[in-house]
C-alpha cells in the first residue's frame, strides 16, 4: 500500500527538531495539582449528598413527630410564675361555725336531729333545716303530720314575697302549702 | 467526531462527579497538544510556555463545568483558554523584553525552519491531538501508514483516511494564518 502524497503543503519545511517535548516534571506536577482539585470536588460532592440524605431523614423524623397522635399533656403549672402563698389560714373557729353542720352531715341526719338544730340557727338556715326535715318525714317515713308541722314552720318563717316563688325542689305538699299561704296572706 | 463528543461528554461528567481517572484520561490526551500550541505562540520560550500551560490546566480543571461538547471539542476549549491567557500576559512579556534589551540581552530568536515552516508549525498546533499524532508520525518519524496503524491499533485504510482529513484541516489552518499575516 502506497503512502499518500504530501500534496502541496510544505510539510517538509517544518523543523521537527524544534517541536516541543513537554517536560515530564511539569506534566507530573500539574497532573498532581489538578487532580487535587478534582478530589476536592469529589469530597464536596460526597458531603453534599450526605447532607441531603441527612436533611431528608431529619425532615421525615420531624414530619412524623408533628403528625403523630399523642395524649393530651397534663396541665403543669407554669414554673416561672411565683407560687401564691396559701390563702386558707387556720382561724380559730367560732362557736356558730362549730355547730353549723356541713351539707354532708345534714344528709346523714334524721328529721328529728335536723329539727333539734333549728333553735339558735339563722332564719335562712332554720328554713333550710325545716324543709329538709319535712321532706324526710314525708318521703322517708311517710309521716305527713310531722311533715305538715315542719312545712307550717317553713311557711311562717318564709318572707311573704318569697312564698309565691315556687322552687323546683319543693315537695308537692310544700308547694301546695305555699300556694295556699300566699293566697290566704293576700 | 460524534464518538469523540460522546467520549468527552462522558469524561466531563465523570470529572465533575470527582473521578480522578477520567481527569487523567483527558489530561494525557491533550497535554502534548496544548503544550505545543503554547510553545509556538511564546516564540519557544520554555519558561513562558510552562507558565501558560500551568495556568490553562488550573483554569480548565476549575471551570470544566463550563465546557460544552456540543459547542466544540475539548481541545479547542483548552486552546481558547490558553489563547486568552497569552493575550493577558503579552503586555507583561513585552515590558520584560524591553528590560532585557536595555540590559543588553539578545531577544529570543526563532529556531530555524524558515517562515513557511514556522507558519506550518503554528497551524499544526491548531489541529486536534489525533491529527497531530498521525501527521507527526508520518512526516517527523517518516512511518508508513501500516506502521502508524500498528502503533495506533487501527487499519491502514483508517489511517489513510485520517491522514487525508488531517492534511485538509492543516491546510485550512495554514491558509487562515497566512490570511491573518
Amino acid at each position: 500500500m502506497s503512502d499518500l502524497p504530501q500534496e502541496d503543503l510544505p510539510l517538509g519545511s517544518i523543523d521537527w527538531s524544534s517541536w516541543p517535548r513537554a517536560p515530564d516534571r511539569l506534566r507530573a506536577e500539574l497532573l498532581q495539582a489538578t487532580s487535587r482539585v478534582v478530589a476536592r470536588r469529589a469530597r464536596r460532592r460526597r458531603w453534599r449528598v450526605a447532607a441531603s440524605w441527612g436533611l431528608a431523614y431529619a425532615a421525615g423524623i420531624a414530619t412524623a413527630w408533628l403528625v403523630w397522635p399523642r395524649a393530651p399533656e397534663p396541665h403543669v403549672a407554669n414554673p416561672q410564675l411565683p407560687t401564691p402563698p396559701p390563702i386558707a389560714t387556720k382561724l380559730a373557729p367560732s362557736p356558730a361555725d362549730e355547730e353549723e353542720p356541713s351539707p354532708l352531715n345534714l344528709e346523714s341526719l334524721s328529721p328529728e336531729e335536723l329539727r333539734s338544730r333549728v333553735a339558735g340557727a339563722a332564719r335562712p338556715e332554720q328554713i333550710h333545716l325545716l324543709r329538709l326535715a319535712g321532706d324526710r318525714y314525708l318521703f322517708g317515713a311517710a309521716d305527713v303530720v310531722s311533715a305538715l308541722d315542719c312545712y307550717r314552720q317553713v311557711i311562717e318563717l318564709t318572707p311573704r314575697k318569697d312564698l309565691t316563688k315556687a322552687q323546683p325542689d319543693d315537695s308537692w305538699l310544700l308547694a301546695e302549702l305555699k300556694l295556699s299561704a300566699a293566697g290566704g296572706k293576700e | 467526531l460524534a464518538d469523540l463528543d460522546w467520549q468527552e461528554q462522558a469524561l466531563r461528567e465523570a470529572v465533575l462527579a470527582g473521578s480522578e481517572t477520567a481527569w487523567r484520561a483527558l489530561y494525557d490526551a491533550h497535554f502534548d497538544s496544548l503544550y505545543a500550541f503554547v510553545w509556538h505562540r511564546t516564540q519557544r520560550n520554555a519558561h513562558r510556555t510552562d507558565e501558560i500551560v500551568q495556568e490553562t490546566w488550573l483554569v480548565a480543571v476549575r471551570r470544566i463545568a463550563d465546557f460544552d461538547p456540543a459547542q466544540g471539542a475539548l481541545d479547542s476549549w483548552l486552546k481558547g483558554i490558553a489563547a486568552n491567557l497569552l493575550r493577558n500576559h503579552r503586555r507583561r512579556w513585552q515590558r520584560d523584553r524591553r528590560m532585557q534589551s536595555l540590559e543588553g540581552e539578545p531577544p529570543a530568536t526563532p529556531i530555524g525552519g524558515g517562515e513557511s515552516g514556522e507558519l506550518l508549525a503554528l497551524a499544526m498546533t491548531e489541529l486536534p491531538p489525533r491529527y497531530q499524532v498521525v501527521l507527526r508520525a508520518k512526516y517527523e518519524e517518516q512511518l508508513s501508514v501500516i506502521e502508524i496503524g500498528e502503533r495506533l491499533g487501527s487499519t491502514s485504510k483508517a489511517i489513510e483516511s485520517m491522514l487525508s482529513r488531517a492534511r485538509a484541516a492543516l491546510r485550512r489552518a495554514y491558509e487562515k494564518l497566512q490570511n491573518e499575516e
